[in-house]
């Protein structure tokens, strides 16, 4: 769904620059690629909460989750919300310093 | 220097494209409206992308729950759109005697929601439903797609969602199936209010503050509670939303009664 993002940036006239596109709310759009396991929602998690962007309560959801899991505090939760995924964890691969 | 599109162009350009994509490839479709904020703006796109009309049926789920003042907003707004309207109510389990004054909120959400869904469907044998849900709401709406297959049973497959690479979607559905088309996926709450700002979209009065109270997101009105607010203007909504720390949906009772509520209503059906 990104084909007017594509064929915007074939054309330096028209691109906006970090400044402009910051004053029009044209979101900053990030992908993470990586292995299973390998960490991508615990860092983005990660990432959510140090920016304080997450919703009031969103923390203690998660505790709460892990808690039923019987594991330590989990980032990777904040964006793993089914029960399947939390259940798949079998590694805690985060360090909830 | 030449106007950039804005962000809000781009939003509803995606969603005309959905809304064509769908009406294209499915022969029976019907649009569930709930007269909520997002479900305005859904409509607003179909009239934009139609040219002026909605040119399948709305869907009014009816939970005998419903706010006075929704009710009325609805009478106005199949008027003033010219909408064919459908309301279905679950009278079997009214009958029945389910009810939030003597069970839980997602029992009386599942049989007064999602079971109606399954037996207008059932009468009308739609084969797509374009919902108003967004990404933003909720952790396991996050996890949609703008076509989303449901199975006969009404389940939601969510472990093997087809890829849409290139905007190819999964355009089409056995006998009894259905697919859900989803055009505000992308969209925040703040998008969707900067839109209806922007196009003067119709929306229930109960979204702005009367006496320090105002409701965020509307349901049944047992278990949706408003939330301490002066905003009584768009200006004002926005603003607060740009601070506030709550969750949108952190006043509506189904989502929060037990762990994974939203899933289980979800995978069965939900919304």
């Amino acid at each position: 769904m990104q084909k007017a993002n594509v064929q915007r940036s074939t054309s330096n006239a028209q691109r906006p620059t970090p400044t402009e596109q910051r004053d029009i709310g044209i979101p900053l759009r990030i992908v993470f690629v990586g292995h299973v396991d390998h960490g991508k929602s615990t860092l983005i998690g990660r990432i959510l909460h140090d920016t304080d962007s997450l919703p009031e309560g969103k923390i203690d959801m998660v505790k709460k989750a892990c808690a039923a899991e019987g594991m330590e505090f989990e980032f990777a939760f904040v964006l793993d919300a089914l029960l399947e995924e939390q259940k798949q964890s079998t590694r805690p691969v985060t360090r909830s310093s | 220097m030449t106007p950039h599109r804005s962000h809000l162009d781009e939003l509803e350009n995606q969603s005309i494209f959905i809304f064509r994509e769908a009406y294209h490839a499915f022969k029976n479709i019907a649009m569930p409206w709930s007269m909520g904020k997002d479900s305005n703006v859904l409509i607003w796109l179909a009239r934009k992308a139609f040219f002026g009309r909605v040119p399948f049926p709305v869907l009014h789920i009816d939970t005998t729950y419903e706010f006075p003042e929704m009710l009325e907003f609805r009478e106005w707004a199949k008027e003033h759109h010219n909408l064919n309207l459908i309301v279905k109510i679950n009278t079997e389990a009214r009958e029945r005697g389910i009810g939030y004054e003597t069970h839980d909120p997602v029992t009386v959400t599942h049989e007064l929601k999602t079971v109606a869904l399954q037996q207008v469907l059932a009468e009308y044998k739609w084969d797509a439903l374009i919902t108003g849900i967004r990404r933003d709401e909720d952790p396991t709406r996050a996890k949609e797609r703008y076509f989303s297959p449901r199975n006969a049973q009404f389940e939601w497959d969510y472990k093997d969602q087809p890829p849409e690479f290139w905007g190819q979607f999964a355009t089409s559905s056995a006998k009894g199936e259905h697919v859900r088309v989803q055009p505000l996926l992308d969209w925040t709450e703040v998008d969707v209010w900067r839109y209806i700002q922007r196009e003067n979209i119709p929306i229930p009065q109960m979204y702005f503050s009367r006496n320090g109270k105002r409701f965020r997101s509307l349901g049944c009105s047992p278990i949706t509670h408003p939330i301490e607010s002066n905003a009584s203007n768009i200006d004002e909504i926005i603003a607060e939303l740009e601070a506030t720390k709550v969750g949108e949906r952190a006043g509506r009772a189904q989502d929060h009664y037990e762990r994974n509520a939203m899933q289980k209503l979800r995978a069965k059906g939900f919304l």
